[in-house]
């Protein structure tokens, strides 16, 4: 009886051991490359798989079954979510994998919590491929990146509670970074991450610099675009850059999502271009630049291939170096 | 829209593919392999991923003669296939070859290491002619100039092996070689036009009005005369009425349309009772837009799109302490109303990380302080506690110089 006893506890705390402190690595499977990215930046030490490519249209990803064996034994997965990757659903299905389920510990939404841009008031289908929950693109701002971060942390808390203290603390270098390279180590060292997060978000920064007489310590990526630097871009995928850098969109190729543009948006847009003075069109590298080129031809603009993502370029290795790339090759 | 110049490039795109492609649209027809066109164009694509898998740009030269090497072996395999005509119909094999080849292309994309100009290639078989440029259109009218002259030189060869190749064959000619030669100018065509006009268009413009012209002429003159006739008519009136909308289907739409009216005109003058078939097709086309008509009456479920996930719905943001500066804001609106609970708050912010903090802190305490104000240089590090000690026991008055405070 005593023996019995002795064994039952040995074996239930055994059980307790491997279930709170996994001794393998976590197995973590990403839609998108820039939250491999960042997932890899939080659990340095976890097996990281990512579905998409950088080159590719998140917008249609057809995983090879190799990777949806990945999915199947995930511990954590972490997706974009805002209806993007439409085919998640049902790779979920597929899966079978009842620990990542949307709602499950080991299920994260990146872009929770990000202040949404662009989000319909009416919902109907006649503008082509509307997203109900506004502008999923949400990682093409710097700051929301440092969001993703925390909420990728607090997933990783949930399926690795030993270690949750470190992935917080990883979240907070990761969003000191971010500030560090978006305002510059200067001025982050002078007024504070936070302050100058809450400025940026207020659409007051410039301004408020401004009143300070602190424009010229404004440093970083911010400090390398000029102010309202007019562009147009291929799809309407850019919200948030241009809302972050405070960017002039003169307009987009496509006027409707997925849509192939008609000669009347082509003169208008070139019209336009011309008004503005607009000399920069950016084109995701998954898109055709046959259209921008003839664009160009018109105005005198040139054509800047840009990553959509981590990866979509040779250059943008992570995500640090996709804002490099996309502040020095385009909006500088 | 008085400005009319927009058209001339999409339009000379147009008379360049119906040029060409009335003409082999009538061999095309005539031999039966309807969909050798579809078929010589995903080769082509397979040809220039192929450069993109070796690592070239799909704007290079090299891709672009990759691409028409593999029309060139779609071709010897269409002309070299043609002895097992008796036992498997070429359009199996144009079928067989359109799939293999559209298979390999998405194969190569996979295996590239970089599939970044793979995707564009996929978009080789979509083109849009309104965003076509001149010199795309000089490019493709030099090809379409050169197959020109060699079809016009021998044209009776051509058409004697179409019409006829038995006979062709019984009377000496080597129906192999010009059959080779036939596909050969018809891919070289194909690769020029396909990526600005799109896989849609090559196809209506090569059957459609080759078959109208059928129904009406037997001569050969007649029937490409007509053809030509439509292939310019749709051609003109669709890019000019696409203005606001995609050119490419709408000629297809105004050339099946043609079609359909074509078909109309010859049964009424076949039908022993042409009245009655005119009646016929007429009710019949009526009856059709009743139920369209009907369904379009069918009011719109007002909720399109339906949240299924109860989690979809949107998070509250993530809520974050209150950054120093917004702290410095509500600690100045506190001291105004005489709360002494703000005067700490600004003391704790003369103790933070951030210099610019320390200074704004600093510098509105100094205000409320007056004569004695605390010497503490706020650039130089955190407060040690010196403005917390007058905080607890502010210099009297501190009330009355709340009102020089500027917002942060």
């Amino acid at each position: 009886m005593k023996l019995r006893n002795l064994f039952l506890i040995l074996f239930t705390s055994l059980l307790a051991t491997t279930l709170s402190t996994p001794a393998y690595a976590l197995d973590i499977v990403t839609t998108l490359p820039w939250l491999g990215d960042i997932a890899g930046r939080i659990a340095p030490d976890a097996n990281i798989t990512v579905l998409a490519r950088g080159t590719e249209d998140p917008h249609h990803i057809s995983p090879t079954p190799a990777l949806m064996a990945k999915v199947t034994q995930a511990d954590l997965y972490i997706e974009n979510g805002m209806s993007l990757e439409l085919w998640s659903e049902r790779l979920l299905d597929g899966a079978g994998n009842a620990k990542i389920r949307p709602g499950a510990v080991g299920y994260v939404r990146a872009s929770d919590g990000v202040p949404r841009l662009e989000v319909p008031a009416v919902l109907t289908r006649a503008n082509g491929d509307l997203h109900p929950d506004g502008n999923p693109h949400v990682w093409l701002d710097p700051l929301n990146g440092a969001v993703a971060a925390d909420n990728i942390a607090a997933g990783l808390g949930r399926v690795d509670p030993v270690n949750a203290a470190a992935y917080t603390q990883r979240a907070r270098d990761f969003r000191a970074q971010i500030d560090q390279a978006l305002f510059g180590s200067d001025l982050v060292g002078f007024m504070g991450g936070a302050s100058l997060e809450k400025l940026a978000r207020s659409g007051r920064l410039r301004e408020f610099l401004q009143s300070k007489g602190l424009e010229s310590r404004l440093g970083g990526w911010l400090g390398r675009v000029p102010v309202g630097k007019k562009v147009v871009f291929y799809h309407q995928s850019w919200a948030y850059l241009v809302d972050r850098f405070g960017l002039t969109q003169v307009g987009t190729i496509e006027d409707r999502p997925g849509v192939s543009p008609s000669a009347s948006h082509k003169d208008q847009l070139s019209a336009a271009m011309k008004v503005a003075g607009c000399t920069t069109i950016g084109v995701t590298s998954y898109y055709s630049d046959r259209i921008a080129k003839a664009l160009a031809a018109e105005t005198g603009a040139t054509v800047y291939t840009i990553p959509g993502d981590v990866g979509g370029v040779p250059e943008a290795t992570d995500y640090f170096k996709l804002f490099d790339t996309l502040v020095d090759g385009v909006i500088k | 829209m008085s400005d009319l110049s927009w058209m001339l490039a999409p339009v000379a795109v147009c008379l360049i593919t119906v040029a060409a492609l009335s003409w082999f649209g009538l061999h095309v027809l005539q031999r039966g392999v309807i969909f050798v066109d579809l078929a010589l164009a995903q080769m082509a694509a397979l040809g220039a991923t192929f450069a993109v898998f070796l690592g070239h740009d799909p704007d290079e030269p090299l891709t672009l003669l990759l691409s028409l090497l593999f029309t060139m072996l779609g071709a010897i395999a269409f002309a070299s296939l043609r002895q097992f005509e008796k036992r498997v119909p070429q359009e199996a094999i144009i079928g067989i070859s359109y799939a293999v080849s559209a298979a390999l292309g998405v194969l190569l994309i996979e295996l590239a290491s970089d599939p970044h100009g793979a995707e564009k290639v996929q978009h080789l078989m979509v083109g849009n002619i309104v965003w076509v440029q001149w010199g795309e259109v000089a490019t493709a009218a030099a090809v379409v100039a050169v197959v020109g002259v060699v079809h016009a030189v021998f044209r009776e060869r051509f058409l004697s092996i179409s019409m006829d190749a038995a006979g062709a064959t019984a009377r000496g000619v080597r129906v192999g070689a010009w059959d080779l030669l036939f596909y050969m100018t018809f891919g070289a065509v194909l690769t020029s036009i396909v990526s600005i006009v799109g896989v849609l268009l090559v196809f209506s413009f090569l059957i459609i009005p080759s078959v109208v012209g059928r129904l009406f002429a037997k001569s050969i003159g007649g029937r490409l005369a007509i053809s030509y006739g439509l292939g310019i008519l749709a051609s003109v009136l669709g890019v000019s009425v696409s203005y606001e909308h995609s050119t490419g289907p709408i000629i297809v739409a105004i050339l099946g349309l043609a079609l359909v009216t074509a078909l109309s005109v010859v049964s009424v003058r076949q039908a022993a009772s042409p009245v009655r078939q005119f009646g016929k097709i007429v009710g019949t086309g009526g009856l059709v837009l009743a139920v369209l008509w009907g369904f379009a009456q069918v009011p719109v479920a007002a909720h399109a799109h339906e949240h299924a996930q109860a989690d979809d719905v949107a998070a509250p943001a993530a809520t974050t302490d209150a950054d120093p500066l917004s702290q410095l804001a509500s600690a100045v609106a506190m001291v105004r109303k005489g709360d002494p609970a703000g005067l700490s708050a600004l003391a704790a912010l003369t103790q933070v990380d951030a210099p610019f903090i320390r200074m704004e802190a600093h510098d509105r305490l100094t205000v409320l302080a007056g004569d004695e104000a605390v010497a503490y240089d706020p650039m130089k590090g955190p407060d040690t506690g010196a403005w917390a000690v007058w905080a607890a026991a502010p210099t009297p008055g501190w009330q009355d110089r709340a009102a020089g405070l500027v917002d942060p």
